[in-house]
Parts: C-alpha cells; structure tokens; sequence
C-alpha cells in the first residue's frame, strides 16, 4: 500500500491541443464519464448490429495494468476490445491509435481522445522516447492498453506478421498480455469501406502471458512478438 | 478576465448563479489536476455533487439546505474514503477533499446565493472590481515600492510593498 502524495497530473502546463497529442495525458472526471457514455453506446450498437459474441472473459484480469492485442482488420477492432471491458476500467482503458490517421485533424484528434481515450502512436517517426514512455506509463499500474502488433489493418483478411514494438513494452515486467481473436470485422468494415455492414462479430479471449524472465533487448523483442503472433493464430480455431 | 465574470452578472440572477456554478466546477479542476486529487474519482464525483446542490440551493433560494450542505459532503467524502480500504494517506485525501469543496463549492457558492438579492449586481460588481483593484494596486506599488521579498520560496515576485498596495 503506497503512502498517498500530492503528484499533480503528468500532463499539467501543456495546452490543449498538446495534451491531445501527448503520451502524458492523464484522465480526469469529464473523460471518464465520456468514455462511459461511449462504452455504453458501443456496447449497445455492436450488440444491436454485429450481435457481438464475446468467449473466454473469464481469462481477462481483475485489474490493470494488462494489454490486450489482437488481429487488426478494421477501425472497429479497438472498438469491440473497449467495449468487452468492464464499466469499473472505463477511463483506464487507453487504445495506441496510429497518429497519422486519427491524429492529424484536429476534429478526429478530439473525437479520439475525448470518446476513444486513445494516445497517439507515431508509424512512421516511432522513437524509443515514446514506446519507453508508453512503458514507464504501463508499469505505474492503472493503465490498460489496446495494441495492434500488425501495425495497420490487414487488406485481404490475412493476417501479418506482429512487430516487436510491443515487446518493447512488456519484455522483462510481470504485465500479463492478453492475446484475442477478432472474427467478422473485415467482413463489417474493411479498410475499403467508410460505413461498416451488419455482419456478426465475436471474440475469442485468450490466457493471459507474461514475459518477465525475457530480455528487454531485440532478442527479446522479437521472441516476444512471435510467440504471441502464434497465440493470436491459435485462438482462431 | 474581469469581463468574462462580470458578463453573466448583467444578464440576471440565474445566469450569474450558473456562472458561479461553472466558477466553481471548472476552479476544482484545477486544484483537482495541481494536487493529483481528480485520480481519487469517487471522492473528486463526491466534491463536484456538492457544487451542483449548491448551485441548485443558491437557484432555489433555500439557505438552509445551502448551510446544511458542506456537512454532509464532509461526511460523505469521509465514508467514501474509507470504502477504499487504503488508510495510508486517508486524512490527506479526506483533507484535500474538504478544503476543496469549502473553497470552490462554500465559499463560491455564496457569491452564487447573493444572486437572489434583489440588489445582487453592484455587491458581485464591487466583489469583482475590489479583487481586481487589489491586484493593480499590488502590481504598481510593487513596481514603486517594493523592495522586500515577501515569500520568495512561494511566490518569487511578491514583495512587502506591493502587499501593503493591496491592503489599501
């Protein structure tokens, strides 16, 4: 039990538009109640027109941190993995959105931080400063984060090999990660299409892993990175 | 700044208690993201209920319930607290909560209250031009006379001179 302290907001003295983007921003009352709202409506959309199928929700631990990953097809994925949560981690949950898609307009950066809770992940300039920040974030303990280790969305339904980054934030920590399988995304809402179709979606929620006996050095990485790319791919049977 | 306060003082008595109302919720935060309180969010929704049923004391003229209010967000933040079942640190939270709402949901609520007087907008005026002339009266004599550091760990700029500038 930690002794309480005054510790002002991480993300205290920056303006609007740079706690948007920034990796330290840090939810208060408002968002937390916007991010229920969104859930809420989420959960009855996915329920009411992807008659959303969720299996294996016991594997999903009490309480943060934890990541969940999944095959990436479509914008809905973060979607169904935020909206299978509980209510109690509404606020905790944090989707890494790539920031050269829902970060570069200032109405998308607002629709994605405001309602998704997401924090930007930068494809093409991803410096070690950010995936250490994102770490250092994860291990203070009340954060969960939705990851897609493909990297963007697959274009044919296959999907790709997972990258290494996300090793970057686990290898060596007792974080559990927790490997899903979605199904029917690419069918609703592929890459190609702006308006998703009624089809049916489920996932399959994996057994947590965990990495602390593994390197925090490439290696590592990108053991880390193919072993749960094998757990994803199990999970689809 | 002075403009944007007294703007939903000219309009009438239930813009300036709403005025207050968003005064104070938005005052809260601020303290709430400086002190790291907003992370206790049951304790923080307790503090911002306070300032709405003061709001709503103020709108519906009931002095009563305004008075009776702070006790029982005291009480309640207390309870709160405990549920956590985390006693390190559960005066410090249970503090921070209180001084908060007595600052931002209390004492700005009665400025909200003074609405229902008949006469309500020279007083709020004369609340909002004093605490301004306090602060230029502070600037200038500050800039003329000062020279003796007040509290230079706490506030590098403030000197003797121009803290008597704004006693006067």
């Amino acid at each position: 039990m930690e002794e309480w302290q005054v510790q002002p907001a991480c993300d205290i003295g920056l303006t609007r538009n740079q706690r948007r983007l920034s990796l330290r921003r840090e939810v208060g009352l408002e968002s937390a109640i916007t991010c229920l709202a969104w859930r809420a409506l989420t959960r009855s959309y996915l329920a009411l027109v992807h008659r959303l199928q969720i299996r294996g929700r016991e594997n999903l631990p009490h309480h943060p941190p934890f990541v969940l990953i999944a095959n990436h097809a479509s914008h809905l994925d973060a979607v169904v993995l935020g909206a299978m949560l509980p209510a109690r981690f509404a606020g905790s949950v944090f989707p890494i959105a790539a920031g050269d898609t829902f970060f570069t307009k200032r109405s998308s950066s607002i629709f994605a931080t405001a309602w998704m809770n997401a924090l930007p992940i930068w494809r093409k300039n991803c410096g070690t400063h950010s995936l250490e920040e994102l770490r250092a974030r994860l291990l203070r303990g009340e954060n969960i984060y939705i990851l897609f280790p493909e990297g963007t969305r697959t274009r044919d339904g296959a999907m790709a090999k997972f990258k290494p980054g996300l090793g970057r934030l686990v290898a060596g920590t007792e974080v559990p990660i927790i490997p899903c399988r979605l199904q029917g995304t690419f069918e609703s809402l592929p890459a190609t299409r702006s308006l998703p179709r009624p089809k049916k979606v489920s996932v399959m929620i994996g057994q947590p892993l965990a990495f602390s006996g593994v390197s925090n050095d490439r290696e590592g990485w990108e053991s880390i990175a193919a072993k749960l790319e094998e757990a994803v791919r199990a999970l689809e049977n | 700044m002075a403009p944007l306060l007294m703007g939903p003082v000219l309009p009438g008595a239930a813009w300036t208690i709403l005025g207050v109302g968003i005064l104070s919720v938005l005052c809260y935060r601020e303290l709430a993201r400086a002190t790291g309180f907003f992370r206790q969010r049951s304790l923080s929704i307790i503090v911002v209920l306070g300032i709405i049923a003061t709001t709503f004391a103020s709108a519906d003229h009931r002095y009563g319930f305004l008075v009776a209010i702070p006790p029982l967000v005291i009480v309640l933040l207390a309870m709160v607290a405990i549920l956590r079942d985390e006693p390190r640190g559960y005066t410090q939270r249970v503090a921070l909560g209180i001084l908060s709402f007595l600052l931002f949901g209390h004492c700005l609520g009665y400025i909200g209250y003074m609405a229902n007087d008949p006469d309500y907008r020279p007083i709020i005026l004369l609340i909002i031009l004093a605490v301004e002339l306090n602060d230029v009266f502070a600037y200038l004599s500050g800039k003329l006379f000062g020279h003796r550091k007040l509290a230079p760990h706490t506030s590098p700029g403030k000197t003797l001179g121009g803290a008597l500038g704004a006693l006067i």
